[in-house]
Formats: C-alpha cells, sequence, structure tokens
C-alpha cells in the first residue's frame, strides 16, 4: 500500500508539476476565499486548463485546487464573517469573534494548520481504506454493482433535497440526461431528433459547468443578492495590520489531538458517503466537538476547538471522497464527480480496477495531496492579507469574468460551438431548479452514474435474465434494502419537519 | 408554484420518454433490456414520482392567490435576463466577429450593464476584459492546440 507513495513521489517531484500544482492551490485558495465562488466552480474552471497536461499532472493540479478551495474559504469566514464556500460556514462561528476579539492572526494561523492537518490524516485515511475497498469490489458482479449506484442515488436524493420527492426526481432527471446519445451497448441513436451533435451525448462537463457554475452566478446577480452584496461589503471593517503567529497557532492545534482527529475522522467518512460533502461535514464536526468539549458554552465566543473541528473537518473530506471515487468509480459528491471526469477525460477509467491498472496515477493523486497542503501552508501564510483584498472584487466584475470562463471551458472541451447552447440551457434549468429547492447534486450524480447504472444492470440480465437475481444476491440485496431504509428515513425525518413547522405557525 | 410547475414539466418528461423510446429498436438486442429498457425505467419511476408530488402540493397549497407584478419581477431579475440574453448575444456572434472580439464586447457589456451608474471602476473592467479575452485565447491556442472561431475580421 505505501508502496504506491513511492511511485507516486516519483511521479509528482518533477518542477513543471509541482508548478502547476502550486498554481492550482493558489487559484484553489483565491477562489474558495471569494464568497460566491464555489469550490466545485473552482474545480470545474480549471479543469480545461488541465486537458494538456498529462494524466498525473493533470489530476495532481485539480488536487491542488480542491485543497485550496477547502482552505481558502477559511479567510473570508475568519475576517469578514462571510463564509467564502459553504464549505466554511461552521468556520464562522468561532473563527470571525475571535478576530473581533482582537486576535485575527491567530483565528487565521490556527484555521490554516487544522486544514493542513485535516487533509493529511484524511490522506492517510484514503491510503488505507481504498484499496480495501477496490479489493471488495473487484469480487462483486453487475447485479451489486447495480444495487451499489441505486443506493448512492436514493442516499444523495435524501441528503440533499428538501424533500426526498424532490431530490429522487433531480437525480431521475440526471439519469434521463445521460440516456441521451448513442447507446453504449447497441449503438442505437436515443433521444437526439436528429440531431448530429446530440449522438455523443450531452457532455458530462457542460452539463457540470452549466449546473453548478452558471446556474450559481445567475443567482448572484438577482437584484436581491446584490443588495445584500453591496451591505455586507459596506460592513467589512478589519484591521490589516494583523501579524500571523506560525508556530505559537501549530501548538494550539496539536495540544487539541482528540478534537483534530474526531474531526478528520468526521470529514472523511461524511467525505465516502455520496452526497454529502464539506458544506455538511464542517457543520457537523462543529457540532460533535461542542457536544465533546469540557466548556461547550464557550463555542461561539471565539475559541480555538470551533475553528480547529471546522477546518479540519471540511478539508478532510477531499480524502475521504477520494475513497469511493477512486475505488469504486462512484463519487462522494460535485467535486469528486470532477475529478471523476478528469480523470476520464485523461484516458483513466476509474473503478476496482485502477489500483492495479494505474498504480502511478493513485501514487500521484495521493502524494499531490500531501503536497497541495504543503503547498497551502505556504501560500495562506504568505498570502493571506492579499487575499482579503481579492474577497471584496465587484460582483459586475466577478460575474462577467467567471462565465466567460465557464464558456471558454466548455468551447475547449470539444471545440463545438453547439455545447454552448447545452451550456445556457443546462444553466438556465439549473437556475430554475435552484430556485425552486431541487438540488442539483444528485442530477450530476445522475449524469455521471447513469452509464454504469444501465450497462451493469443490462450485464446483469444478459447473464441471467432472472431479475429476481438483484434481490437474492445477499450483497445486492443488502444495498437495495438500505437504499429502501434510506428513503423511509428520509420521508420520516421530513414528516416531522413538517409537523413543527405547523405546530410553530399555530402557536 | 414554480416547484409544482417543475414537477408537471417532469411528468410530461417522462411520458414523452416513455412514448419516444418505442423507437429504440435495434438487431443487436440480446437480453431481456434492450436499448429502450432503462429509459423508459427512468420514464416510469419519474411519472410517479412527479404524480405524487404533484398531488402532494396541491392537497397543502389549495388556496393560493397570488398576484402576478410583472414589473416587481423584472425588477427583481432584470440582471439575469441581461446576461441570459448578453450570452446568446455572444455564442451567436462568436462565428461571425471572432473569439477575441466577441468576448471582449461580452465583458465590457455585461461588467458595464451589471455594475452600478455610480460605481464603474473603469480601468478594471477593462483590464480584466482585455486580461481574459486575450489570455484565453493564447493560452488555449498555443498550449492545447484550440482553434477558436477567427471570425470574418482575421480570414
Amino acid at each position: 500500500m505505501f508502496e504506491l507513495f513511492g511511485i507516486g513521489f516519483d511521479q509528482i517531484l518533477h518542477l513543471d508539476i509541482l508548478i502547476t500544482v502550486f498554481i492550482g492551490v493558489l487559484g484553489g485558495v483565491i477562489a474558495g476565499a471569494i464568497p460566491g465562488f464555489t469550490i466545485t466552480m473552482a474545480v470545474v474552471l480549471a479543469l480545461p486548463f488541465t486537458f494538456g497536461m498529462e494524466p498525473t499532472q493533470g489530476v495532481a493540479t485539480i488536487m491542488g485546487v480542491s485543497i485550496g478551495g477547502l482552505s481558502g474559504g477559511l479567510i473570508s469566514a475568519a475576517l469578514l464573517g462571510i463564509p467564502g464556500t459553504p464549505s466554511s460556514v461552521a468556520t464562522t462561528f468561532d473563527a470571525f469573534p475571535m478576530v473581533k476579539n482582537g486576535y485575527p492572526g491567530k483565528a487565521l494561523s490556527i484555521g490554516i494548520w487544522a486544514s493542513f492537518f485535516g487533509t493529511l490524516i484524511s490522506t492517510v485515511a484514503l491510503v488505507t481504506i481504498a484499496p480495501q475497498v477496490a479489493a471488495f469490489a473487484m469480487k462483486i458482479g453487475p447485479w451489486e454493482y447495480f444495487s451499489l449506484i441505486f443506493f448512492s442515488l436514493t442516499i444523495i436524493a435524501g441528503l440533499t433535497g428538501d424533500t426526498i420527492e424532490k431530490g429522487l426526481l433531480a437525480g431521475l432527471f440526471g439519469l434521463a440526461i445521460a440516456t441521451v446519445g448513442i447507446d453504449p451497448m447497441t449503438g442505437v441513436s436515443r433521444f437526439t431528433f436528429g440531431l448530429y451533435f446530440l449522438k455523443a451525448g450531452v457532455p458530462f462537463l457542460t452539463v457540470l459547468i452549466g449546473m453548478f457554475a452558471m446556474s450559481r452566478l445567475l443567482t448572484e446577480i438577482e437584484s436581491k443578492a446584490l443588495r445584500n452584496d453591496a451591505i455586507s461589503k459596506g460592513e467589512q471593517q478589519y484591521d490589516s495590520k494583523f501579524k500571523l503567529d506560525i508556530i505559537g497557532s501549530l501548538m494550539i492545534v496539536l495540544k487539541q489531538p482528540v478534537n483534530l482527529f474526531r474531526s478528520s475522522l468526521i470529514g472523511t467518512f461524511i467525505g465516502a458517503v455520496p452526497g454529502a460533502g464539506a458544506s455538511i461535514s464542517n457543520i457537523l464536526a462543529y457540532d460533535q466537538a461542542k457536544k465533546g468539549s469540557k466548556y461547550p458554552e464557550k463555542f461561539g465566543t471565539g475559541i480555538a476547538d470551533g475553528i480547529i473541528a471546522s477546518e479540519s473537518g471540511n478539508n478532510s473530506t477531499a480524502g475521504g471522497g477520494l475513497i469511493t471515487t477512486l475505488a469504486l468509480g462512484i463519487p462522494g459528491d460535485a467535486v469528486g464527480a470532477v475529478i471523476l471526469s478528469a480523470l476520464m477525460i485523461h484516458g483513466v477509467t476509474p473503478g476496482p480496477l485502477l489500483i492495479r491498472n494505474n498504480p502511478e496515477i493513485i501514487g500521484s493523486i495521493f502524494v499531490s495531496l500531501v503536497i497541495a497542503s504543503f503547498f497551502m501552508i505556504i501560500i495562506q501564510f504568505l498570502g493571506a492579507k492579499v487575499f482579503v483584498k481579492i474577497v471584496s472584487i465587484p460582483k459586475y466584475v466577478l460575474v462577467p469574468v467567471v462565465l466567460a470562463l465557464c464558456i471558454i471551458g466548455s468551447y475547449v472541451l470539444h471545440n463545438r460551438i453547439t455545447d454552448l447552447y447545452i451550456l445556457l440551457a443546462m444553466g438556465i434549468i439549473g437556475y430554475f431548479l435552484v430556485k425552486y429547492k431541487y438540488p442539483l447534486t444528485p442530477i450530476i450524480l445522475g449524469v455521471i452514474l447513469g452509464p454504469m447504472a444501465e450497462v451493469n444492470l443490462r450485464r446483469a440480465l444478459i447473464t441471467d435474465p432472472n431479475p429476481m437475481l438483484f434481490f437474492t444476491r445477499p450483497i445486492s440485496l443488502f444495498f437495495l434494502v438500505i437504499a429502501l431504509l434510506s428513503v423511509v428515513l428520509s420521508v420520516k425525518q421530513n414528516q416531522k419537519k413538517n409537523l413543527a413547522e405547523k405546530q410553530n405557525k399555530l402557536s | 408554484m414554480g416547484e409544482m410547475i417543475i414537477a408537471a414539466l417532469f411528468l410530461l418528461l417522462s411520458i414523452f420518454m416513455f412514448i419516444n423510446s418505442n423507437g429504440f429498436v435495434s438487431n443487436f438486442d440480446r437480453g431481456t433490456l434492450g436499448a429502450a429498457g432503462f429509459p423508459k425505467l427512468i420514464a416510469v419511476f419519474m411519472f410517479f414520482l412527479s404524480l405524487i408530488y404533484i398531488i402532494k402540493y396541491i392537497r397543502a397549497n389549495k388556496k393560493i392567490n397570488r398576484t402576478f407584478d410583472f414589473k416587481s419581477i423584472y425588477e427583481e431579475y432584470k440582471f439575469v435576463i441581461i446576461t441570459v440574453l448578453l450570452f446568446l448575444f455572444y455564442v451567436i456572434t462568436m462565428k461571425f466577429i471572432g473569439f477575441i472580439i466577441s468576448t471582449s464586447i461580452y465583458l465590457l457589456a455585461s461588467q458595464w450593464l451589471l455594475s452600478d451608474r455610480k460605481k464603474k471602476n473603469i480601468p478594471i473592467i477593462i483590464i480584466m476584459t482585455l486580461f481574459i479575452s486575450l489570455g484565453a485565447y493564447y493560452f488555449f491556442t498555443s498550449y492545447l492546440s484550440v482553434t477558436f472561431p477567427a471570425g470574418i475580421f482575421f480570414e
């Protein structure tokens, strides 16, 4: 298992690769720090720039962007009290009060170290767990694989939607998008309406850019959002003459090993669960740290514990999400989906065979996580003061520029202008879906898992036409049962929520 | 209301998918599930789920009297509409006037229209426009040998 590290170091330790990883981390940190610019957007937009690279370099750069993005949210969360990304919501709870108490340097430094250790711990978990998961996945047949995908989609739907129906409908919509184009098994054209450019299917990356970047940007420029933005920018006041405390804060973080490990393991686990990403793990880690603390009443007043929990919790989802992405080919969230598509664009098929067939890719992903977290420390400690200024970039510059990058990124993929119309359609669809609280993550995972689900389903039925095998093979049955359970649970939870809302209205 | 309209659109989509799938016939269908099987499966699930959602929604919101005020809707979403129109204009013109010019026009126009009348930072607008349109062009053509539409002026 650790020989993979050796291979990885061999692959990554080249100056040109290190430079692109560094640029990736830098870009990620900046993107993460800008409110309204999510990590997913950063990763998606970085992808086109890696098309021309070797697979290991391209994937390593993308890892850099995602690690940078996960820790970049810290800057605006701590100094301005606005989470730069949803992954750093809990960071604002304690980092912002600490800054207000007059310790901005300390708050930032603690967050940076916590991010660093969170990434490292989750990388160790990834390295130990991923090969076992892959070995298990090698033994299962198409029945189990189909049931596993089915389970992934239902749990994503349950976790992300405000009701399970909306989540499932979104997932089905994603599956439907994936069926457009030539059928992988028989070569029949499906839903192409005689349009030549639809034969190759709807390009996954275009769906991703449209849904996660464009729709987000459109939401940002609603008049209400612009007004709020102007108000919060008017309130921004921070002392820019702070000093970062590198050694002292390292000691503070290391004095809390239990908190650090617990939060990192929560993050890793949440990352590995399909559908739940860093936006959930930071809050959960914070909550657990508060519950496990001897002085829970101090949380929220600006103590180190809260910052450590939130920042190690969100950064560690990176390693956790990669477990299922690499070992099974099933991404945990949208960032995982981008990494998966990055691998595919570079000609690498993710899944259980990846560790055996492409150890150099796996090794370089492991190593790039470690190297990226070192770069992240350097960049954060040197540049935090500069990044704060970038955060206040006006929306009227940010939105058009990022939108142009979306357009360029989708065009570059296939050199087709027709893809840009698909992009626009996806952006508008995504905008309305978000507006009416249909979750987007199930759509993306539906699109990426659809072909896999279909091929496994049909392969299973070709091997043996008896559909009952899905229910009689134990592992397959297990996945279907927990899929059903996840649906039942989220229906129950919803009923509870509705009841509580009704009582609130009555009282 | 929007939630239900989307669910209704999903309902229509599922019906359309199911009917359209009947045309997917191939001589290579060996299994019990041909090219049409999976899309039909999706369509069936989608049909029932959207139906359930619509019924639930109507039951929960029997009396809704919403007035539409187009002016306030426009005020709230004018930038969204402007951006979408500019996007469309950008993509359509790219073929004719080329990548660099259309990108520059798009960036200038949208930054100009989205910003407040009083608070325009003109140097930033111009710098970003040139940086993105020329920078992206240079990067992608030289490193990835992507060919962008050149347009009539540079042919």
